[in-house]
């Protein structure tokens, strides 16, 4: 719980937007493994953690984060 | 116009930054770009490394053997990462990047915006925003482009929202 409270205000806000304007039903279609990912790159914006998750490079995966709508937030 | 000194590129930086027809601007506003080893492991794509390439031939960008201290800095910060809840973690490739960056150059990477914890880490650095930075050193008659460029970059870039900015180390 105190984690969550002292997690950075722009780290939540990035979470939404992500959330917000992901193409969910894309990302329900995908494979476990790569459906997965996905999900976890909404939740915490690592896409090194999240490339490893689906098993592809960072460049792939990002290709698959524009297909799914899922923004980068900088 | 004159050429900042340097700057580091992260992974992700580089393949996003690939794709902007305009990608070469970079080198108007740096001598080199410093690639590190572990970054330049990553890139794969045609496009990227086809770039990459015929950057390193021309010295606009440079492969970057980190000193060993580095390394160990970019160690204590992986591991940081993972103690500190309120910093989000990070790999060895962008840890690398933050510790070049906090010594010597201007840091381009992703993740790059304002979470305190960054802020504990680059404690006399100034924020500046990406957009500006570039007018900042490029010529006064580009800057109508510029400002184009920095809205351009939020969707030529493949859905980038909200460039915010880099960080600007004091020099040693």
């Amino acid at each position: 719980m105190q984690g969550i409270l002292e997690e950075d205000w722009e780290e939540r806000e990035a979470r939404e937007v992500r959330r917000s304007m992901a193409d969910w039903s894309f990302i329900e279609k995908q494979p476990p493994r790569i459906r997965e990912a996905l999900k976890y790159y909404i939740e915490k914006g690592d896409i090194r953690r999240a490339a490893r998750l689906a098993g592809m490079g960072i460049e792939e995966f990002r290709e698959l984060l524009r297909k799914a709508h899922i923004p980068v937030v900088l | 116009m004159s050429h900042s000194a340097f700057a580091v590129a992260d992974t992700c930086f580089l393949i996003d930054w690939a794709r902007y027809r305009h990608r070469d601007i970079l080198f108007q506003v740096f001598r080199t770009v410093f690639v590190p080893e572990d970054v330049l492991n990553e890139i794969r794509s045609e496009n990227t490394v086809t770039w990459v390439a015929d950057a390193l031939a021309h010295d606009k960008l440079s492969l970057y053997t980190p000193l060993a201290d580095e390394v160990e800095e970019a160690r204590r910060l992986v591991e940081e990462s993972r103690l500190n809840s309120r910093m989000p973690a990070v790999d060895l490739p962008e840890a690398l990047c933050l510790a070049i960056g906090r010594r010597r150059a201007i840091l381009f990477s992703r993740r790059i915006g304002g979470p305190s914890w960054l802020r504990e880490l680059f404690p006399n650095t100034r924020r500046c925003r990406f957009g500006e930075r570039l007018k900042y050193w490029l010529k006064p008659s580009a800057e109508d482009s510029l400002s184009q460029t920095a809205v351009i970059l939020g969707g030529v870039l493949g859905n980038i929202v909200r460039i915010r900015c880099i960080y600007s180390p004091r020099s040693i």
